[in-house]
């Protein structure tokens, strides 16, 4: 061995450990440092003042009896005679959780009715995604106090992770439709019966939250993949929804042009009741290859977009100077579109305060609720009104025509998919099925379907 | 503006996805190319050429976070150029410096042994990053991966600079033995 192939083997280094050397690009100034120490003194001597203080008066300050353990970061209300609604989020993808949670307590403080007045709330996040050896630890932790008591709400995102910087990464729920077969949530149909604001959110993604008839998980945000084409440009005289197959096998350029994710067009991925995949190798194949084979150059333009996933971060065609478009997806399989869910919300099965904590989801499903980044995570908010966005604001909009383009999307709506382990292997198959040859395609996609047909069995 | 809203334009084909990397992330990824060139023409090419490629990877790629990806990218592409400029005779920049002291590694190692495989080797490195503290670890890829100088170090780390010295000597001393328990260094 040389130091030459020391040296090149450093350029393969795992990613995830390249992202410390960060430390030495950030442009703060050295006096920041000097800064942080001198405040680091300070919040030390009032750590040990506090102490101290702790020590001798428990009784004038505080209650001192030991509170389970708190994830990440927990903020509370101060009146601890209330009873304590525990609220677990899981929504920052690194950072500084404790001012995600500090929002979401203020908005509850504000928006969710009671809170405050007869009971209060514990918000509380998981480590974020860049700290796996204090989030997988906290995850086990809080999943064995689910059987006892644990968090009330949940409000999280399923996070994904497409360069594997994190090749272990955990979310809470990773399949969603699971914890729901196995009853860890509390039903909600009492409650939504009564909620006059259940009419606004999307049904066909809110269906996602039903299991067996009752609905028992609430999806906050969400995401349609489609492709955009000008009004002005294109005469679009076919009749949606489509199934992927016809789109592919289309006489027209455009729409076989806009049959771009096979992905999207397998539809839902797996039978929540048998546990198996809806697809076979071969169909996963042939749909792969009659996606790669499509001809497509010639629909290209610049004024048409492929695959742009409808969410407000996507504001760059969709805004207040957009033209018109038509909004044309991958149709699935079964002649529909799939959305995907990125944010969601439940209540325990075990919480002792369920009017509460539908108090908390009702506020999470509000106008109020549903126009907040954080708790939406940047994707389409359920609340079908709060869509559109604001043209005040600059950013995404939806003008008439092209509202009423996503709202005929979210009819054709026939599948939704959770991010899910899953799901995460297809992608990572989408990611570079492009650069394989017609000989290696098989064997990748035979690797990749093993895997998944495991993922699904430990699901 | 958030990698996530970046990585929408990526792929929305927009080339404000561009600009906007550039804004966000073009200093750090700037610094990065000149620790390991030591020449401002040739970084600022090398951050292009990296720029170009994100352009042409994204999507299908969706490399989220984006910030490691770009670093890895742009570490690659000046590695690149510096083995060029290497040949050339054109280098002498802080990292060629730094590179130096690996010799201690291989002292009185027989280096005529057989190559060994370059993916073993990575993954050889990666167990060995992945033993040691995050402190270390940094100290180890700022001075080997990205060329930084101690004093540099000792200051973003909050260190002295003769202790940043000790520390990484000792970790070269510590991946010698490790290499040599795992067979590949003689």
């Amino acid at each position: 061995m040389t130091k030459d192939e020391l040296v090149r083997a450093l350029d393969g280094v795992d990613a995830k450990y390249v992202r410390c050397i960060d430390v030495f690009y950030r442009t703060e100034p050295r006096w920041r440092y000097v800064m942080k120490n001198s405040v680091k003194l300070a919040v030390s001597a009032a750590v040990i003042l506090l102490m101290v203080a702790g020590f001798c008066l428990p009784h004038l300050l505080w209650d001192t009896e030991p509170k389970p353990w708190s994830p990440g970061a927990a903020v509370s209300g101060t009146k601890e005679e209330l009873p304590t609604l525990r609220i677990l989020i899981d929504l920052t993808l690194g950072g500084d959780v404790r001012s995600a949670c500090r929002e979401i307590e203020q908005f509850l403080l504000s928006h969710a009715e009671g809170c405050g007045e007869s009971y209060q709330v514990e918000v509380e996040s998981l480590p974020p995604i860049d700290e796996p050896d204090k989030r997988e630890p906290a995850i086990t932790q809080l999943h064995m106090q689910l059987n006892t008591g644990g968090p009330d709400v949940f409000l999280l995102r399923n996070f994904s992770d497409n360069i594997g910087l994190y090749p272990d990464l955990k979310n809470f729920f990773p399949y969603p439709a699971s914890a729901m077969r196995q009853g860890v949530f509390l039903p909600l149909d009492a409650y939504i019966e009564n909620d006059p604001n259940w009419e606004n959110l999307c049904p066909a993604v809110m269906a996602a939250g039903n299991y067996e008839g009752s609905q028992l998980l609430v999806p906050l945000g969400f995401g349609i993949r489609a492709s955009l084409v000008e009004t002005a440009s294109y005469d679009f005289t076919a009749e949606l929804p489509l199934t992927g197959e016809q789109m592919l096998q289309s006489e027209d350029p455009v729409l076989r042009w806009a049959a771009c994710s096979w992905v999207d067009m397998l539809g839902t991925l797996s039978d929540c009741e048998t546990e198996e995949l809806n697809f076979s190798e071969e169909e996963l194949l042939s749909l792969i290859t009659s996606v790669r084979d499509r001809k497509d150059t010639a629909a290209s333009a610049q004024n048409r977009l492929p695959g742009v996933t409808l969410i407000p971060a996507n504001d760059t065609h969709l805004n207040a100077d957009s033209p018109d478009y038509w909004l044309i997806p991958s149709c699935n399989r079964s002649g529909g579109v799939t959305a995907h869910v990125e944010v969601f919300a439940a209540a325990s099965a075990g919480t002792k305060y369920p009017r509460e904590a539908y108090a908390v989801l009702k506020a999470l499903m509000s106008r109020e609720g549903q126009q907040k980044e954080l708790i939406t995570s940047f994707s389409l908010p359920v609340y079908q009104e709060c869509q559109r966005g604001d043209p005040a604001d600059g950013g995404w909009y939806l003008n008439d025509w092209n509202y009423s383009q996503l709202l005929s999307l979210e009819e054709q709506i026939n599948a939704v998919e959770f991010t899910t382990p899953l799901y995460l292997e297809l992608q990572a198959l989408f990611d570079q099925y492009a650069a394989l040859s017609d000989e290696e395609l098989p064997a990748v996609v035979h690797e990749h379907y093993q895997k998944m047909k495991k993922m699904i069995d430990e699901s | 503006m958030t990698d996530r809203k970046i990585l929408d334009l990526f792929f929305a084909r927009s080339q404000r996805a561009v600009e906007e990397v550039r804004d966000k992330y073009g200093g750090k990824l700037l610094r990065l190319a000149h620790n390991i060139l030591r020449n401002s023409l040739d970084a600022e090419e090398c951050v292009n050429d990296a720029l170009l490629a994100a352009w042409d990877s994204i999507p299908p790629q969706r490399p989220e976070p984006l910030l490691p990806w770009l670093y890895v990218t742009v570490r690659n592409i000046s590695m690149n150029r510096f083995r060029y400029n290497l040949a050339q005779k054109r280098s002498g920049s802080r990292y060629a410096i730094a590179l130096d002291e690996l010799d201690d590694i291989f002292s009185g190692a027989d280096s005529t042994e057989s190559t060994v495989d370059r993916r073993e080797l990575c993954r050889l490195l990666d167990k060995f990053l992945g033993g040691l503290s995050r402190l270390d670890r940094t100290l180890f890829l700022g001075r080997y991966y990205s060329g930084e100088s101690y004093l540099d170090m000792a200051e973003r780390l909050n260190l002295s600079e003769h202790n940043c010295q000790v520390r990484v000597s000792r970790l070269r001393k510590k991946l010698r033995e490790f290499l040599k328990k795992e067979g590949v260094l003689s």
